[in-house]
C-alpha cells in the first residue's frame, strides 16, 4: 500500500483506490478479510477515522461488507460487472487515444497499425 | 499496613529511606557525644557538648518530622509539583487521611528515641524541653500544614521554641530562679494534650481539607 | 456514534474565566485531539474530566455509566497524564513505580520499567536515577507517559503530551497512542490536548476546537475536512471573496483563508483556488476566526 500523504487526493480515496484495484484483480480474494481499521491505521501511521472512512466507501461501493466482530469481508465480485468496468475503461482510454491521434494527425489506418504493433509486444 | 502504604505513596519510598537514614545518623551523633559526656572529666567538655549537642540533634530530629508530616500535604497544595498526581488517583482524601496519621505515628518514634537516648545519656533538663518542643512543632504542623505560607509557620516555629528555650534557660542558669518542677509538669500535660487534639482535629478535617479547591 | 464520554453543561467558574458551558461527546475506540491555544481552557477541562478539579455545574457521563468521577472504580480506568509537573518534584523513578503501585490496581511494573527503557529515560534499577527536579522537560513527560501507559485502562486522557518531546518522540507517541486503539479494537479511547497539532495530525480521529473557554467547532476530522475549505488567490481578488471568508491572511501578494466548502464554486468563479485543508490548518483558520469574533 502506497499512499501520499501531501497528495491533492485525500488518503482515505488513496486507500479505498488501492485496494479496489486488488480486490477487481483478483489479488485479495473474496471471502478473505481486510485488515482491522486499526490494525491498518497503525501500520500506515495514520488516524483510524481515515482507514474507516475508506472502508466505508469501498463497502457503499459493494466491494466489501462489514461482519460484526471480525471486521470487514471481500464481497463476491460479479465479473461480468467487473468485465463492464473494466470495458468502460478502456472506451475511455480509446477515445483520449483518438482525440491524440486528430492532434497528431495520425489517419484511422495508422492508428489501427500502432493498435496491432502494441498489441503483439 | 494500610495506614503506612498511604504515607509511603505521599512520601516517595526513596525520600521516605533517606529520612529514616538521616534519623539514624543523627542518633548515632547524639548517642555518641551522650557516651563522650559520660565517659569524659573535662568539665569544659561536657558543658560545651550538653549545651550544644542535644539542641543540634534536636533541631534534626525536628526537620525530619517537619518532613514526614509535610510531605503528605504536599498532595493539597497546588503549588507542589505532584498535585495532579495526587488529585487524580482513587480515594485521595482516604489516603490523606491515614497518610496523615500514619506520618504522626511514624515521627512519634524519633521523637522518642531522642528522648531515651538523650535523657539517659545526658540526663538534663533540657532533652525534656526538646522532646516537648518537638511534639509541639508537630502538633502545629498538623494544624497549619495545609496553610500556603509556609512562613508563617516558621515565624510560630521560632516564637515558640524561643519560649521553650528560654524555659530550659530559666531553668538552668544561675542567676534565675529555679522554677518549681510542677510548671514543668504542666507545661509538658500541655503540649501532650495540644499534641493529641491537633492530631484529632487533622484526622477530622482531613477529608474536608482535601475536597477544598480554590 | 458510539461516544465513551458525554458532557452537557459542564462550567467552572474563575474570577477572571469561566469554562463551559460545554456541551460534547468523545467517540468510543478513536483519539480525539482538543485544540486551542494557551488560555484557551484546555487544561482545565481535562482536569475536569479527571477529577482534579470539580465542576460547578454540568453532568459528565463516562462508559455510558459513570456519573460521579470520585467513583474508585472509574478512576481506575481513566489513565491521565498532566502537562507537566505531573509528579513531586524530588522523585526518582523508584518512586514513580511504587506509588502507581499503592495507587492503582493495575499498574504493571515491568511494563513501566521497559518502557522507561524504551523511551530512553531512567528506570527504577538505573544506577544513580536522578530526581524528576534534575530531569529536562522532555525526560519528565516521557517517564510520565511510561507510567500512564504501564498501566490497564480504558481511557487515556493525556494533557499536552507532546508539548515537551522532540520530533521523533512525538512520532513514537503517535505510534503508541495508535497501538493502544489497536489493542482496545475499538472499546479504548483517548483524549489528548495540544496547542499545536502539525505533529499529532495522522494521530486525531476527531478534533474539538476550543478558545475562551467555549468550543467552537468538532467533529471527526474526515468530515471538518470536508466541510472546510482553504481559499487563496491573488490579492487584487480578495475583495470578491473575503465576505464568503471564515478567517483571514491577507498582504500584498495574496490573500488566504478558511471558508465553508459550501462556496467552493463562488471562490473557483472568482478566480481563486480552493484547497482541502490539513486539520494544522484547519486550526489555524478556526483559531484566527474564534479571534476576530471575539
Amino acid at each position: 500500500m502506497k499512499i501520499l500523504q501531501n497528495s491533492d487526493v485525500p488518503i482515505y480515496k488513496q486507500i479505498a483506490a488501492q485496494f479496489k484495484d486488488d480486490i477487481m484483480n483478483g489479488v485479495i480474494a473474496e471471502g478473505e478479510y481486510l485488515p482491522s481499521i486499526r490494525g491498518l491505521a497503525k501500520d500506515l501511521k495514520i488516524s483510524v477515522i481515515t482507514t474507516m472512512k475508506a472502508y466505508e466507501q469501498l463497502s457503499e461501493e459493494g466491494l466489501i461488507s462489514p461482519v460484526q466482530g471480525k471486521g470487514y469481508i471481500i464481497n463476491p465480485q460479479d465479473r461480468e460487472m467487473v468485465r463492464e468496468q473494466h470495458l468502460r475503461l478502456l472506451e475511455q482510454h480509446l477515445q483520449n487515444a483518438m482525440e491524440s491521434a486528430k492532434l497528431a494527425g495520425v489517419s484511422r489506418e495508422e492508428l489501427i497499425k500502432m493498435i496491432t504493433v502494441l498489441y503483439e509486444i | 499496613m494500610k495506614y503506612f502504604n498511604s504515607y509511603k505513596l505521599f512520601h516517595g519510598i526513596n525520600q521516605f529511606r533517606n529520612t529514616v537514614i538521616l534519623i539514624l545518623i543523627n542518633l548515632v551523633i547524639l548517642a555518641g557525644t551522650g557516651v563522650a559526656v559520660r565517659v569524659s572529666d573535662s568539665e569544659a567538655f561536657c558543658g560545651f557538648m550538653t549545651g550544644s549537642m542535644p539542641l543540634i540533634c534536636g533541631a534534626l530530629v525536628a526537620a525530619a518530622c517537619y518532613a514526614m508530616i509535610c510531605n503528605v500535604f504536599s498532595g493539597v497544595m497546588r503549588t507542589n509539583s505532584g498535585y495532579r498526581f495526587f488529585r487524580s488517583i482513587a480515594d485521595g482524601a482516604e489516603h490523606f487521611r491515614r497518610g496523615i496519621i500514619a506520618a504522626n505515628m511514624l515521627s512519634l518514634i524519633p521523637i522518642a528515641l531522642y528522648a531515651a537516648v538523650g535523657g539517659v545519656l545526658f540526663q538534663h533538663f533540657i532533652i525534656i524541653i526538646m522532646t516537648v518542643t518537638l511534639l509541639f512543632m508537630n502538633g502545629l504542623v498538623n494544624l497549619t500544614g495545609h496553610i500556603k505560607a509556609p512562613w508563617l509557620r516558621i515565624a510560630v516555629f521560632a516564637v515558640i521554641g524561643f519560649a521553650y528555650g528560654f524555659y530550659a534557660g530559666a531553668n538552668d542558669s544561675e542567676g534565675f530562679v529555679e522554677l518549681p518542677f510542677n510548671v514543668t509538669v504542666i507545661v509538658c500535660a500541655v503540649t501532650a494534650v495540644f499534641y493529641i487534639i491537633s492530631l484529632i482535629v487533622v484526622a477530622v478535617r482531613a477529608e474536608k481539607l482535601w475536597n477544598k479547591e480554590d | 456514534m458510539d461516544t465513551i464520554l458525554t458532557s452537557k453543561g459542564l462550567t467552572k467558574k474563575y474570577s477572571k474565566f469561566t469554562l463551559g458551558a460545554l456541551d460534547f461527546e468523545l467517540p468510543k475506540g478513536f483519539a480525539t485531539a482538543l485544540i486551542g491555544a494557551n488560555g484557551a481552557g484546555k487544561t482545565t477541562l481535562i482536569d475536569l474530566l479527571c477529577g482534579v478539579i470539580h465542576a460547578n455545574a454540568g453532568e459528565v457521563t463516562y462508559f455510558g455509566e459513570y456519573k460521579d468521577i470520585d467513583s474508585a472504580a472509574l478512576r481506575e480506568r481513566i489513565g491521565y497524564c498532566a502537562a507537566q509537573g505531573f509528579f513531586p518534584a524530588a522523585w526518582k523513578a523508584r518512586d514513580i513505580a511504587e506509588a502507581m503501585s499503592l495507587a492503582y490496581e493495575k499498574f504493571d511494573r515491568e511494563r513501566f520499567n521497559a518502557l522507561c527503557r524504551e523511551l530512553e529515560v531512567d528506570d527504577e534499577h538505573t544506577p544513580k536515577s536522578q530526581p524528576m527536579y534534575k530531569q529536562s522537560d522532555g525526560n519528565r513527560m516521557r517517564t510520565a507517559l511510561a507510567a500512564v501507559f504501564a498501566r490497564e485502562t480504558d481511557l487515556l486522557i493525556l494533557d499536552e503530551p507532546g508539548s515537551s518531546l522532540d520530533p521523533l518522540m512525538r512520532d513514537r507517541l503517535c505510534d503508541r497512542m495508535r497501538g493502544y486503539l489497536e489493542d482496545g479494537d475499538g472499546e479504548k479511547s483517548i483524549l489528548f490536548s495540544t496547542h499545536n497539532i502539525a505533529d499529532m495530525e495522522n494521530a486525531a480521529d476527531y478534533a474539538i476546537f476550543m478558545d475562551k473557554g467555549r468550543i467552537i467547532e468538532q467533529g471527526f476530522v474526515e468530515d471538518l475536512k470536508d466541510k472546510y475549505v482553504i481559499v487563496r488567490g491573488d490579492a487584487a481578488d480578495y475583495d470578491s471573496s473575503r465576505a464568503l471568508m471564515l478567517s483571514h491572511n491577507v498582504n500584498k501578494t495574496m490573500f488566504e483563508g478558511l471558508a465553508l466548502a459550501a462556496h467552493k464554486n463562488r471562490f473557483e468563479a472568482e478566480g481563486a483556488v480552493c484547497e482541502r485543508p490539513t486539520l494544522q490548518q484547519l486550526s489555524i483558520g478556526m483559531l484566527k476566526y474564534a479571534e476576530e469574533q471575539r
